[in-house]
């Protein structure tokens, strides 16, 4: 290989060919058809090219690039390639940037630089297969999601309509016989139907996009209150909601089912004995809010703190619940990246719940 | 004299692009994902209907991160592979940002595009495909770089096109 000044004599002389070599520059000179003139620096790019080879051959990125590198010569935008990647002689990966000008004596000579950028290109190709792979996966669960959402539709309707056909048989046999058994038949499968339908609510909740605008926690519980004023009416039930509450940032639909279920759940859980006593109020914290939930209930023992959240899970005996409503708390609040908790109520002696939504 | 011809493989990270060269190229298939940074240039001469044509397949990394690179990449490009990937409807959508790039770059060139990994559940409509395809004016494949299906027939149909040009 030679490596010995040609040409026009530029000079690749020993100091420039060492500083090429050592900063991992590589440089050739070549006339207008690509033909090597003059090589130096950076053996480890150039191979065995030598004076007189088309530089086509240690360069293949050239080929087709006759015209970008012509307007680049005749003054125009510079020819820049960057992050060429090459296998090197071991077997590891090493990048190079290609750039390309005219000499400034000579316009007939075309000067080729070739900067070694291997360190900053093994860093940036990490960087990317991290994504990448990231991205893979990010795409899989939410094929897999969808999947489920279509099944979850598909089994929703599968059980559903048997189940409403039931309904109406056990009518029908109501009508002619007067057995208990029929109507406590009647009203297992009235139960049925109701849970599909939770279950259901609950495993779509998260499958549509959250927008996140302000909602106001007052409107929310405003609106929990009308839809729940049967069972307040009926348990005599006092709600106390102060004047005002802030507004958080958040999904309506899903702030309005946060508060719904933590009022729902204190009517339903408190004891026959006492008249439910239900305290909404708010407490600003760093870059949050927090909607506090108090009642005069049993509480939930410190044990069952965490448990309560899952679905399926009810304390105790209630009658009419479905062990959804706190994991549906839990689900919402998670969704709008706030966090929820409960613990003991020094001022009504119950269940205090509280809520941290973004404001 | 022979024809070099270069040709740019495009489309989202992971579709297969690096995989349908390695295919056609060396007719080898490798598992394991290992994404291509920067550009990576190989040769593959062909001869089509007598004709010696060689052509320069760059196959360059998914546009992601790499946006702003693309065009000195396109450069002289007398051809383009779109490549989607058919278990991610999401990479058919980024193959009509591809063409508007290499159409800015080198205007209308005769291009393909593979719908990949057919040896896999697909999760596009065939239907989709074809309407995309007509609309960016290219012929389609369903190809596998995995088995080999319909690669051969995807690089020689764009090779033949590149001729008649
Ligand atoms: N089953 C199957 N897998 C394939 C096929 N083609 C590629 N793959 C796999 O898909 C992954 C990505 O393939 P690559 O060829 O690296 O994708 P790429 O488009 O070059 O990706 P970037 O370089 O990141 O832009 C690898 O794990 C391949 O093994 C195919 O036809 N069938
Ligand atoms: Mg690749």
């Amino acid at each position: 290989m030679s490596r010995e000044p040609t040409g026009d004599g530029i000079g690749f002389d020993g100091l420039f060919d060492e500083l090429c070599t050592r900063r991992g520059i590589g440089c050739a000179l070549t006339d207008a058809a690509l033909v090597v003139q003059a090589i130096g620096g950076a053996r480890h790019v150039w191979g065995t090219l030598s004076a007189g080879d088309p530089l086509t051959d240690a360069l293949p990125e050239l080929l087709g690039a006759e015209q970008a590198i012509e307007e680049a010569v005749a003054g125009g935008e510079p020819y820049v390639l960057p992050w060429l990647n090459r296998t090197g002689p071991s077997g590891g990966q090493r990048f190079y940037e290609l750039s390309v000008h005219v000499k400034s004596d000579d316009p007939t000579v075309r000067v080729h630089w070739l900067v070694d950028v291997t360190g900053a290109g093994r860093l940036k190709s990490e960087l990317n297969q991290e994504r990448n792979e990231l991205s893979l996966t990010r795409d899989a669960l939410a094929l897999r999601n969808a999947d489920l959402q279509l099944f979850l539709r598909a089994a929703g309707h599968d059980l559903k309509s048997p189940l409403r056909t039931l309904e109406g048989f056990l009518g029908l046999i109501a009508a002619e016989s007067d057995s208990p058994l029929v109507d406590a038949s009647r009203s297992l499968a009235v139960q049925l139907a109701e849970l599909v339908e939770v279950l259901l609510d609950y495993a779509r909740l998260g499958s549509t996009a959250i927008e996140s605008q302000p909602v106001s926690l007052s409107a929310a519980a405003q609106n929990a209150v009308d839809r729940l004023a049967l069972s307040i009416a009926e348990r005599g039930a006092q709600i106390e909601l102060p004047p005002s509450l802030p507004t958080v940032l958040g999904d309506r639909t899903l702030v309005g089912q946060v508060v719904y279920n933590l009022l729902d759940n204190a009517l339903k859980y408190c004891p026959a004995d006492r008249a439910p006593i239900v305290r909404l109020s708010a407490e600003p914290r760093i870059g949050r809010t927090a909607l506090i939930v108090e009642d005069n209930g049993r509480g939930i023992p410190v044990e069952s703190r965490q448990r309560i959240f899952e679905p399926l899970v009810r304390l105790g005996s209630a009658a009419s619940g479905h062990g959804f409503g706190l994991a549906t708390v839990r689900r919402c609040v998670e969704l709008m990246g706030g966090r929820v908790t409960v613990s003991e109520s020094a001022a009504l002696g119950g269940a205090r719940f509280e809520v941290e939504l973004p404001v | 004299m022979a024809i070099f011809k270069k040709v740019v493989m495009m489309g989202s990270f992971a579709v297969g692009k690096t995989s349908l060269v390695r295919r056609f190229v060396e007719d080898a298939f490798d598992d394991k994902y290992l994404s291509t940074m920067g550009v990576k240039v190989s040769r593959k001469p062909l001869t089509i209907d007598g004709t010696a044509l060689t052509l320069m397949l760059w196959d360059i990394s998914g546009r992601e991160g790499f946006e702003g690179l693309r065009p000195s990449y396109l450069k002289g490009a007398s051809g383009a592979i779109l490549v989607g990937d058919t278990t991610r409807p999401r990479t058919f959508g980024t193959i009509d940002e591809e063409v508007g790039s290499l159409v800015q770059a080198v205007g209308a060139v005769p291009r393909i595009m593979c719908a990949n990994k057919s040896d896999l559940a697909p999760a596009i409509d065939t239907g989709a495909i074809v309407e995309q395809a007509a609309r960016l004016d290219a012929r389609w494949f369903a190809t596998s770089a995995r088995t080999g299906d319909g690669v051969e027939e995807a690089f020689a149909t764009l090779g033949r096109a590149l001729l008649a040009k």
